[in-house]
């Protein structure tokens, strides 16, 4: 040995290389693309919702769906129908609101979403004065 | 007994003795007032949030101490010395628990020896596992002790109520004389509770679904995400000493970009330093400060208000 130097020469590259190994391995950043975003979005396949709310007293009534024109009543009415073209994977929520008189107390708001004459949601609200809740839309 | 002493005085009559009976008087109410000062309950709270709900359901009868105080980051918090003295003059010691306190464990056996009953919040809630899609697998066996169960659990109100009864409970069981005001107080904050749940649900309405993603520093909006349908990414995992992987940052940048999200949060605690690399990157804007380790200043100093502002600034940076 004592006679090769450059057989030491190498031997010491070799063994300072398999050392500098596990350093390279965990400091080299992965070679492969980055990971997939998760859940692909499906297209969008389109429903059209119709909202009926019934008030049991006349109320200024209105519902509003997000990114969606809001109908309203003109005036106090008993009643209100609207429709709304969405998602039928992910419909929107509605926000519907009633503002009865508020001399009137236990007043109710009936909501029914309907797609293609099919109920999908049936709920109704009580409250005096402004009645305002959120309805979840199921998928048909 | 003094203010008895006090009124039969007033019946001898004459300036001096008059003008006795008024210093008298005034001891006699001095006298009454550190009785009832004595009287109050002394509660010490290592959460921002249960200490918010304690005042309001205490209300006079309770004197409240936050150890930990709100814009600490919690997650980094050890009770110093004069806490644990703190806590132990205290009858009640509330925390948030599901491993949230990594200290707590530590603080048992002086809570036992000095008799302060420990009122943990994580006990009845529903807990939730991490929700976030976007962090990386981190290290639990930091000092935080937290498992997989997330510890955040007041971003949903729902549990919010659940801890509000156990404290009127624990409240009603360490001082019975204010059973009445207990119960009152907090059938007056359920109410307004279901009222913001209301008014959360209303203010989400306008937000579409589509754009009902969150990206935050770490992972504690899980049960808020879950309450509310998004989606949860983060750069951290649930603790903020988890620290973000180049993997997972990039993962991140990925996702913002094929899901086109408008706005990514900081935190009120944190350093949204990676936040901003993130938004230059992918041309999203920093959406605001959201609360996220408990309340904030100013309008967020309460839970409604909290509340309302994370709400607030989620819906007006992403719709």
């Amino acid at each position: 040995m004592r006679g090769f130097p450059l057989l030491r020469l190498f031997l010491v590259a070799a063994g300072l290389a398999l050392l500098g190994v596990p350093v390279w391995l965990l400091t080299t950043p992965s070679p492969s693309a980055p990971p997939p975003a998760s859940a692909p979005i499906e297209p969008e396949k389109m429903a059209t919702y119709d909202v009926l709310l019934t008030a049991s007293a006349p109320a200024h009534l209105a519902v509003r769906v997000a990114n969606q024109p809001s109908a309203e009543s003109a005036g106090p009415a008993s009643s209100l129908s609207a429709s709304f073209t969405m998602n039928a994977a992910e419909p929107e929520d509605l926000a519907v609101f009633a503002n009865f008189d508020p001399a009137t107390s236990n007043c109710a708001l009936r909501v029914e979403v309907r797609v293609a004459g099919k109920t999908l949601s049936d709920s109704t609200f009580w409250g005096t004065g402004l009645v305002e809740d959120v309805v979840a839309i199921p998928n048909p | 007994m003094q203010a008895f002493f006090a009124i039969d005085l007033h019946n001898v009559g004459g300036p001096i003795s008059r003008a006795m009976n008024r210093i008298l008087i005034f001891f006699s109410f001095l006298t009454l007032g550190s009785f009832v000062q004595a009287g109050t309950l002394r509660v010490a709270s290592l959460s921002t949030v249960m200490a918010d709900l304690a005042r309001e359901i205490g209300g006079d009868r309770v004197e409240v101490i936050e150890i930990v105080k709100a814009g600490v980051d919690p997650h980094i918090y050890e009770p110093t010395p004069g806490d644990r003295k703190t806590i132990a003059k205290s009858q009640i010691l509330l925390a948030s628990g599901l491993g949230f306190e990594g200290y707590l464990d530590n603080l048992r056996p002086g809570l036992e020896k000095n008799g302060v009953r420990l009122v943990v919040g994580g006990d009845v809630v529903n807990p939730i596992e991490s929700v976030c899609k976007g962090e990386a697998p981190h290290d639990h066996s930091h000092s935080h002790n937290h498992g997989a169960t997330d510890p955040h659990w007041w971003h949903s109100i729902p549990n919010v109520q659940a801890v509000a009864a156990q404290i009127r409970d624990a409240f009603a069981k360490a001082d019975p004389e204010g059973i009445a005001t207990y119960e009152a107080n907090a059938r007056d904050l359920n109410a307004r509770l279901a009222a913001l749940s209301k008014w959360v649900r209303l203010q989400l309405a306008t937000l579409p679904k589509a754009n009902r993603v969150l990206v935050t520093s770490h992972d504690a909006l899980g049960y808020f995400a879950v309450d509310n349908g998004f989606e949860i990414f983060t750069v951290q995992g649930i603790s903020t000493t988890d620290q973000p992987s180049s993997q997972n940052v990039k993962r991140l940048i990925e996702e913002i970009k094929v899901r086109k999200v408008k706005a990514i949060f900081a935190e009120n605690i944190e350093n949204p330093k990676v936040l901003q690399q993130i938004t230059n990157e992918t041309g999203a804007k920093l959406g605001g400060v959201l609360c996220a380790d408990g309340l904030g200043s100013g309008p967020a100093a309460t839970y409604e208000g909290m509340m309302k502002t994370n709400v607030s600034i989620i819906v007006e940076a992403l719709k």
